[in-house]
């Protein structure tokens, strides 16, 4: 009987564990906070109404994730989960360096109406008219800039936390805080066509 | 049609004229109907609708009240009369008129003043006869916005268009029956504003004026016009123009027109700020394209270009600051709408930096191409260059190039620091996905270290750089060296692979290197460094190197005495001070106090010092293992003297600065013991 329970929970053990998938879930609310303290870099103090990131509890994803993880023993993989997301490499300080001094040039734009923030995590010129003729290439040259910025922002965050096929869930996020956070007045397009905050 | 004639047959009083329908050559009326009182002078003439040649909408409900005509054997004179019409392009209208009808020869004269039109107001004289006839027009204050809706029907651009601003109209036409044979005229421009639907084209505040002829002969006109723009702004993406009174645009254009499109056989563009230029080209109706062109700059002037919109291009942000001067000439081609030919030569280049990221004195060339993959050669000169702060001598490149891809004819020597950068190869492409990228082989041979490290503000080092460069490339941004640069230093050798350079003119360049260092003199490293006196021999690396804006960010750095080096070592009682302050640490500046400080030197078997940088931090590391700590220095015989490290970890930027203290002040400036 014993040898019969013993063959029993082995062979459960190898049926349930042999089960077992362990998924590293994008962290959500840290890439909310990724987000928020680079826009406050970049952007300065909060140029738009106050938008709080959202309650930063665990997703259902991240939760299956962690529960998973602590039923399999694997602590590290699910902290790895819902951890912070890294923001202070060499290269992302570089780039943030870059917008934010770009930006003292291109807040009047976005004032202006020149230039609003797209659903894909990018800025796109809204109206060249809105703008002197003079300053008219210099814009469209600062917003290809600024996209290439961007871009690179995010390939370089997923890469930096050793998940570069996060990019596009690092967009994604960064796109919606961006959108949330601009100042009232400028222009924003979520998708459904171009709106004034 | 009808005739009637109304009183006595001896005194006809009124003469009345009916016709339903009218036609003349290219043009029609219909409902006419005219009416002279020969007792009053009254004379009233109707239309329903007048067809005019070559004008797609019909002018309506024409009207035309003489209250003294006088009709003579000669004449049909009316002096004030009015008439009154409507048209689409200018809405309804009337004005005063007078006219003339010269029975003998059937010619006319007419002139309608007063005309408000467009929002501004004129005059119009048509005189002659059928078989040949002027009209002269003459409107001032035209506003523009109603000038672009009256233009809608001949230019389709006008569609797109809005503006401001006031125009002035002169023409004078002439033809024979409904065939316009040809006119001259001219259009001021008084404040005007245009600008297109999506902004890439507009004008602001532009004041001049155009005058031009042309000549309509068998539907095959040719035309000419001259253009003096004195005073506004000018956008065409991306080109921009402010145009002063002191430096004005003129533009001189001569051509042709025929069914299907318009030919410039000639113009020529001055502007003094950004140069001269002429050429042809031609235009496909309607509204383009271009079809083919070939633009002749005799003369531009490289600084106004660079200021009028490359500068905007190329360095929006203003990040490096070029000035550029010089001048260039040359032409360019365009085949069907696309870049087919170019030709441009190019002198007295300067470009500098006010970052000094890039410089270029006296630069020179002559830049060929063609788009048909006819090799093409291309030389650029110049007489002294910039790369960072790193000075190059004069040098030359020759380059042929086919279609989008660009190589070097020969190998081209470049002198740099007293010795010699020799490219071997040189091969350049540009794809549309991957944008500009290039590849390059060579040497270096006999570069002053010591003239290197001055022109980088580093210490100075002797020494010499050498080495063989496989092949560098560039692309996205991004510049690869494959091969080892060997650096003969301090009688060693210090060997660089894996070197990677990120954005090198962009902001935050980015170094990546693995740095091998074999048999370097102490003595001499020392001596350089204003460190102490030490004797012997080091082999070391510098591995995962990188500098992101030319600071250290990671590495993983140790030099030591080498394994099996059985050489003479001695290190001075100043360098083990020095070495105990990089430490962190005072032990060393005990020394001269005590028993050993008798001694000017040590003997030692053996150093080595590291540091693995990370997050500004340095894991620091020595030749060997000691209690609670590490040897810099393992003495060897009496007396025998170890330099330990206690202090495990360092802040990157106190160790840089505990380094430039040792090496400038020869004295130790910490003063707290090891641990």
């Amino acid at each position: 009987m014993r040898t019969t329970l013993r063959t029993a929970f082995v062979v459960a053990s190898l049926t349930l564990g042999a089960c077992v998938t362990i998924n590293i879930y994008f962290p959500e609310a840290a890439a909310e906070r990724a987000a928020d303290q680079i826009i406050d870099d970049v952007w300065g103090t909060d140029p738009g109404s106050e938008a709080p990131a959202p309650p930063q509890s665990q997703t259902p994803n991240a939760l299956r994730a962690l529960v998973v993880a602590l039923v399999t023993g694997f602590v590290s993989d699910a902290h790895a989960a819902s951890g912070d997301i890294d923001v202070s490499t060499p290269a992302i300080d570089r780039l943030k360096s870059s917008m934010q001094a770009r930006h003292r040039q291109l807040e009047a734009f976005y004032d202006a109406g020149a230039v609003g923030v797209t659903a894909n995590g990018l800025v796109d010129v809204r109206d060249l008219k809105a703008v002197p003729l003079k300053d008219r290439t210099k814009l469209q040259a600062l917003v290809a800039a600024e996209n290439s910025d961007r871009d690179a922002l995010y390939r370089e965050i997923a890469r930096a936390n050793g998940h570069p096929e996060w990019e596009a869930d690092i967009r994604s996020t960064f796109a919606r805080r961006w959108i949330d956070r601009a100042a009232r007045g400028w222009w924003v397009n979520d998708g459904s066509g171009w709106r004034q905050r | 049609m009808s005739l009637f004639f109304c009183g006595r047959a001896d005194s006809i009083s009124v003469l009345e004229y009916e016709a339903a329908q009218l036609t003349f050559p290219g043009g029609a009326v219909a409902g006419l109907s005219a009416v002279l009182s020969l007792e009053t002078g009254a004379l009233r003439v109707r239309a329903d609708t007048v067809v005019l040649p070559d004008v797609a909408d019909p002018i309506r409900a024409l009207s035309l009240d003489c209250k003294g005509a006088e009709l003579t054997p000669r004449h049909l004179i009316c002096e004030s009369g009015r008439v009154t019409f409507d048209h689409p392009w200018i809405g309804a209208r009337d004005s005063e008129v007078t006219l003339v009808w010269n029975r003998a020869d059937d010619s006319f004269q007419i002139d309608a003043k007063g005309i408000e039109v467009l929002g501004g107001a004129g005059s119009i004289r048509a005189s002659g006869s059928a078989e040949a006839w002027s009209l002269d027009l003459a409107l001032e204050g035209l506003e523009v916005p109603h000038a672009l809706s009256a233009a809608n029907w001949a230019l389709d651009v006008a569609k797109a268009l809005d503006g401001n601003g006031h125009l002035g109209f002169r023409a004078r036409l002439w033809g024979s029956g409904s065939h316009v044979g040809g006119g001259t005229g001219s259009i001021q421009f008084r404040g005007v504003d245009l600008e297109n639907d999506d902004g890439t084209l507009g004008i602001e505040g532009l004041q001049g004026v155009v005058k031009g002829q042309w000549n309509n002969e068998q539907g095959h006109m040719q035309f000419s016009a001259e253009t003096e723009l004195i005073r506004g702004e000018l956008f065409r993406d991306p080109i921009y123009l402010s145009v002063v009174e002191s430096a004005p645009v003129s533009v001189s254009v001569r051509g042709t027109r025929n069914r299907g499109s318009i030919r410039i056989e000639r113009f020529d563009l001055e502007h003094a700020p950004t140069g001269i230029m002429g050429g042809a080209l031609e235009i496909e109706l309607p509204n383009g394209p271009i079809r083919g062109a070939e633009l002749a700059f005799d003369r531009l002037r490289l600084a106004g270009i660079y200021q009028s919109f490359l500068g905007s291009m190329f360095d929006p942000e203003e990040r490096l600051g070029f000035d550029v001067e010089g001048d260039a000439a040359g032409r360019i081609r365009l085949t069907a709408g696309r870049l087919s030919e170019v030709s441009l030569q190019f002198a007295d280049l300067d470009v500098s930096s006010s970052v000094q990221q890039l410089g270029i004195t006296g630069g020179a060339g002559d830049l060929e191409w063609n788009a048909a993959g006819t090799p093409a050669r291309s030389t650029v000169r110049w007489q002294q260059a910039n790369i960072y702060r790193l000075p190059v001598g004069p040098g030359e490149i020759a380059v042929e190039a086919q279609g989008e891809r660009f190589r070097s004819l020969s190998p081209t020597t470049v002198p740099i620091l007293g010795g010699k950068l020799i490219v071997d190869s040189f091969a350049a492409e540009h794809d549309e996905q991957i944008g500009v990228s290039w590849r390059a082989g060579g040497r270096a041979t006999g570069i002053s270290l010591e003239r290197l490290t001055d022109a980088l503000d580093w210490v100075s080092m002797s020494g010499d750089v050498s080495g063989i460069l496989p092949m560098a490339r560039y692309q996205a941004n991004e510049l690869i060296v494959d091969g080892a640069l060997l650096i003969r230093a301090f009688d060693g050798t210090v060997t660089a692979t894996g070197l990677r350079l990120k954005r090198p003119l962009g902001p935050g360049p980015t170094l990546e290197a693995n740095i091998d260092l074999r048999g370097l003199d102490l003595r001499a490293l020392t001596q350089t460094f204003s460190f102490g006196k030490i004797e012997g021999q080091v082999d070391g690396w510098i591995r995962g190197l990188r500098l992101v804006d030319w600071r250290p960010r990671a590495f993983d750095a140790y030099i030591g005495t080498p394994v099996g080096y059985s050489g003479r070592r001695r290190i001075s009682q100043e360098a083990v001070e020095e070495l105990a302050s990089i430490g962190g640490g005072g032990a060393g500046a005990q020394l001269s106090k005590g028993f050993l400080g008798l001694f000017n030197e040590f003997a030692y078997r053996r150093l080595g010092i590291g540091c693995v940088l990370d997050g500004g931090t340095c894991t620091m590391r020595g030749v060997s293992p000691a209690t609670h700590g590490y040897h810099l220095v393992e003495g060897g015989g009496l007396p025998r003297i170890d330099v330990i490290g206690f202090t495990d970890r360092v802040n990157w930027e106190e160790l840089v600065a505990r380094l430039i203290a040792a090496t400038r002040s020869g004295a130790p400036i910490i003063q707290k013991e090891v641990r």
